[in-house]
């Protein structure tokens, strides 16, 4: 029979920055590695206080931890994860496709709860996906995306008409 | 085709499944091996399908630090990023980093232009381009070897001077390379009591590579090779491709088995003047043979999506006659013809084993090409004619304005004087040689 503070080191809770404590299974929030090293940082012994997480609201918390739930028995990211391999594709697997069907202020939000939070994984799924958005689009489309402005000097202008020379089939 | 060159042509055809359209633009060598034109390697992809509820626009994307925005770039293909590189001046600037140094592609070079001086004229394409490439591969030719280490009387002699000019142009024209494949595409005997698989001239001629450059050889070699059979007759062997890789000692160690890079042709030149008209002639020629080559192995992939696709499964029967080949998978035809067929690829007819509606295609696809193989010829000739019908006068005509271009065209300038240059050579050559011939 387990003990009571093992059972208790099972579940913790997280303080989100809007002020709400979410309760969440440890392995599902140790996909974190923020989290995971917060927790062996304390040593499993003040894991009934809230970990506060001062750049994460609470709707992005839940969000991310849903993410962490589905995939919290995935093996653990490798030493090279940001190795050439992790570039090959934009492929999204299927949960994770439906998972990202989400306003783009959501989408946002998640890319940078999965930075602070430190979860490669979810991070790589987000960058996708905006990498996907990006796809068979033309530059001035890509303006329009993401809002960006066309700022080129004359010089570099000259240089993309040559470009655009280069990509003809001529 | 000869069998130690089906490795080639294994990595070339496509395989199920297939997600895109069949590639009408490929290009293929007489050997099997794939060929990409810059112009296809940036064209725009088709566009991520939209699942319902999927967001289109993210107007926070410069908002976000530039880290992640890295991050997203990194995800972006080739072609992706080149369109990226168009948008923003500090886009720009890490698309540029990210397109420049893609680790699969390698832009192809001649090693005899390297070896003449790399200069201008020899070669077909834009020289602004070559200084923005990090990787490239070396087509090292048959021949090659005997130039730079050449054997009379048996014994080897090394003809330093020209493997340093080759390093000198090599890193003149391309001072921005940090990488670097020799494709040898030709078996020949390993050395050192035959375990080395890269040759010994391929070694010297490594020697004199900067160090500064990772160097690597993507060789022909014989497959799990058993002693006593480094001499048999090569159809009875199995080929491979593979890619070694430089170490410091000048250790040689595989790295990889068959092709796992990309071969780009960079964007040609603007030919202008008489002298850019005739060799257009020649490289756009080029071109259109590496993409009737190409047109074999995509009637494999036809043939195999015609039986195969996500609507039908629908095995058949091999449609070459005395072959008792039957396919119930996906790309078992494929495999099935470039293993046991590929002698067959350039016979004429070579589409009839299509069903007609296929055929028909491939048939008015082959003759767009030769239409425009006609039209070179037809260019040729019309230049061969005012040289050798118009008179005196027509022909001196000619000869002062080539004369005129060699000397102050950059774009043209083979090292040496304008009577002199091999460009006038070969003109001349090929005008006097239709004459006679």
């Amino acid at each position: 029979m387990a003990s009571a503070s093992t059972d208790a080191a099972k579940v913790i809770k997280v303080t989100t920055s809007d002020g709400i404590d979410i309760t969440v299974d440890r392995q599902v929030a140790e996909r974190s590695i923020l989290i995971k090293n917060l927790l062996e940082d304390l040593g499993g012994e003040s894991t009934d206080e809230p970990i506060p997480i001062p750049n994460v609201n609470e709707a992005v918390m839940k969000k991310v931890l849903e993410w962490c739930e589905h995939h919290k028995a995935d093996p653990p990211a490798s030493q090279d994860d940001d190795s050439d391999s992790r570039k090959k594709s934009t492929d999204i697997e299927e949960w994770d496709q439906k998972f990202m069907q989400v306003d783009q202020e959501m989408l946002f939000e998640i890319i940078l709860a999965a930075n602070y939070l430190d979860i490669k994984a979810l991070l790589d799924v987000g960058c996708k996906t905006v990498a996907n958005m990006i796809k068979g689009k033309s530059p001035d489309e890509i303006r329009k995306t993401f809002n960006i402005q066309n700022d080129f000097t004359p010089e570099e202008e000259d240089q993309i008409r040559r470009e655009n020379e280069w990509a003809e089939d001529r | 085709m000869f069998p130690e060159y089906i490795c080639n042509l294994l990595a070339t055809v496509r395989y199920p499944p297939w997600t895109k359209e069949l590639n009408w633009g490929l290009h293929m060598t007489m050997y099997g091996e794939e060929r990409i034109p810059f112009h296809s390697y940036v064209q725009p992809g088709t566009t991520s399908p939209c699942f319902p509820g999927y967001i289109s626009s993210m107007p926070q994307f410069s908002t976000l630090p530039v880290e992640l925005q890295l991050r997203i770039l990194s995800f972006c293909s080739a072609c992706t990023l080149f369109q990226v590189m168009h948008v923003s001046s500090t886009l720009r600037i890490e698309a540029s980093k990210l397109f420049w140094a893609n680790p699969d592609a390698y832009f192809q070079v001649e090693a005899q232009w390297l070896l003449d001086g790399g200069h201008p004229g020899g070669i077909g394409c834009d020289l602004p381009f070559l200084l923005h490439v990090q990787n490239v591969e070396i087509e090292y030719h048959r021949g090659q070897d005997s130039q730079i280490c050449p054997r009379p009387d048996e014994v080897m002699e090394v003809r330093q001077e020209l493997i340093t000019t080759l390093w000198r142009s090599f890193k003149k024209r391309f001072p921005n390379v940090k990488r670097v494949v020799v494709n040898k595409n030709w078996p020949t005997r390993p050395w050192r009591n035959e375990i080395e698989s890269v040759s010994q001239e391929l070694q010297i001629l490594f020697q004199y590579c900067p160090l500064a450059v990772e160097a690597f050889a993507f060789i022909l070699e014989e497959e799990n090779p058993t002693m006593g059979t480094r001499n048999s007759d090569p159809s009875i062997k199995k080929w491979q491709r593979s890619l070694y890789r430089r170490s410091a000692g000048d250790v040689w160690t595989r790295v990889a088995t068959g092709r796992r890079h990309k071969t780009i042709l960079m964007p040609m030149k603007h030919f202008h003047g008489p002298v850019g008209g005739f060799e257009r002639l020649k490289y756009k020629g080029e071109r259109l043979l590496l993409q009737k080559y190409g047109l074999w192995p995509l009637s494999l992939e036809a043939l195999d999506r015609h039986y195969f696709n996500n609507e039908k499964h629908k095995s058949f029967s091999c449609p070459y006659s005395d072959c008792g080949g039957y396919f119930e998978k996906a790309g078992e035809w494929t495999v099935h013809a470039t293993k046991s067929h590929a002698m067959d690829w350039r016979m004429g007819g070579r589409f009839c084993i299509l069903p007609d509606e296929l055929r028909v295609v491939f048939e008015e696809r082959e003759r767009v090409l030769e239409g425009h193989e006609k039209e070179v010829g037809t260019q040729l000739r019309k230049r061969i004619n005012e040289w050798n019908e118009e008179g005196v006068e027509k022909q001196r005509q000619i000869e002062r304005e080539w004369m005129e271009q060699l000397e102050n065209d950059e774009a043209w300038n083979m090292g040496k004087t304008a009577r002199e240059s091999r460009l006038w050579r070969e003109f001349v050559e090929q005008m006097e040689f239709t004459r006679h011939g």
